[in-house]
């Protein structure tokens, strides 16, 4: 009878020792029960340690060179696109000329800058760029679009901003689209919805 | 006699480890993984769930060759099983299955604790269990089948970054499919009383209906 509720007690707290590994394995690995996709967890990440952005060479529409470094000191909001893009690149290309628009006299004193990035750099040359701006800018030029200048450069700038693309059954793109803020020191510190635009918004104000 | 025996039983069962070691070898290595984990729906229905089939299979060659290890978990056999079900659990967060394609110690770990944490503990539990606690489980079962698939079909936005949306609804409708299956396995076992078809059995055999 004492050993056989002894076992009991081993039984039960051998349980428990399990239950609360798993507890703590999952409670590790979704921000404490908050996020169970990569894209919440991603978006919960850079709040808590922003991301410094790479140095990487951007070229924009009209062919100039420009890089993260020079556009230290203003507030960016940048997505990430591939021209050819039919669906959900239309939406960020219309929802970037709108928050331009709304961000309009930052932007023309420099503080703000509004940046959507391909991330087929091989396939978006600037004439690209050129058409999908001419096709949906309404802010007049206060949207940006530009491209790195290399793959190497594309990936490094996919890895910092946790943009993931995988081939579509249409030769396209699958890519989570985000609006993504970047202090003026070059950190990655908010993801914020794409139709969420007064949060976008606020968040840039607050960061000025 | 009896030494002729042995070794015959001896090599038919290490030729069974082998295989299942092999299995483990060639589901998780280059080119049969990569081509399992480039769809949603051959990683999750295909290698996850063949990953926790060679933790059963393991668990079998020992229950056969070591036959103590089923006494010696009976008191454990609760604690066996919620190891089980909480690896299962951790392995259906989308974050980590992304993880599992992304990083490769994350997949190091999939592949390890799927056979070792899932299915080996799962089996030995299993074995102690009751016909009740066992029906309750395999109905528990189903209703996890369903409501993934629920989810997978339902859901607007992609799970995980690294699977598209049509890759996402496809495994709902083939969970579905397989839901039904088992639905009607399990219908089949409580329907069909052994009892009874063995005194079927046993009739049959008195009375044979000769052939014409």
């Amino acid at each position: 009878m004492k050993s056989s509720a002894a076992k009991l007690l081993v039984a039960t707290i051998v349980a428990a020792g399990v239950l609360a590994v798993a507890f703590t394995v999952t409670a590790n690995i979704t921000q404490r029960f908050s996020c169970f996709t990569s894209v919440c967890w991603r978006k919960a990440d850079v709040v808590a340690r922003p991301r410094l952005l790479p140095n990487v060479a951007l070229q924009d529409a009209a062919g100039q060179l420009s890089n993260f470094q020079n556009l230290r000191g203003r507030v960016l909001v940048v997505n990430f696109i591939y021209t050819r893009c039919a669906t959900i690149c239309n939406t960020l290309g219309s929802v970037s000329s709108q928050l331009a628009t709304r961000l309009a006299s930052e932007i023309k004193q420099g503080k703000v800058a509004v940046i959507s990035i391909s991330f087929d750099p091989t396939r978006d040359n600037v004439a690209n760029l050129q058409s999908y701006m001419l096709r949906l800018d309404k802010s007049q030029g206060l949207w940006q679009t530009a491209r790195p200048t290399s793959e190497s450069d594309n990936a490094a700038l996919k890895k910092v901003f946790g943009v993931v693309t995988i081939n579509d059954d249409f030769g396209g793109f699958d890519h989570n689209a985000a609006l993504h803020i970047v202090d003026r020191t070059s950190h990655l510190v908010r993801i914020v919805e794409l139709n969420d635009l007064d949060e976008a918004e606020k968040n840039v104000r607050q960061l000025l | 006699m009896y030494g002729n025996y042995f070794s015959f039983y001896t090599l038919a069962s290490s030729k069974r480890a082998l295989g299942i070691a092999l299995c483990w070898l060639v589901i998780v290595s280059p080119p049969l993984a990569t081509w399992l984990k480039h769809s949603m729906l051959s990683h999750m229905l295909i290698q996850l769930s063949l990953l926790v089939l060679i933790g059963v299979a393991i668990g079998q060659q020992l229950n056969k060759r070591y036959p103590h290890i089923l006494y010696q978990t009976k008191m454990l056999c609760v604690a066996l099983l919620l190891l089980s079900i909480s690896t299962m659990m951790v392995w259906m967060i989308p974050r980590l299955l992304d993880l599992a394609v992304e990083n490769v110690w994350v997949d190091a770990a999939k592949i390890l604790s799927l056979p070792l944490l899932a299915g080996l503990p799962l089996y030995f539990a299993w074995q102690n269990f009751g016909q009740i606690l066992r029906g309750i489980l395999h109905l528990e079962a189903l209703a996890t089948l369903l409501r993934l698939a629920w989810l997978y079909i339902e859901s607007p936005t992609r799970l995980c970054v690294q699977y598209g949306l049509d890759d996402q609804k496809r495994l709902g409708a083939m969970l579905i499919g397989i839901s039904s299956i088992y639905t009607l396995y399990l219908l089949k076992k409580a329907l069909v009383n052994p009892k009874v078809a063995s005194i079927t059995k046993t009739s049959d055999e008195s009375f044979p209906i000769t052939p014409i």
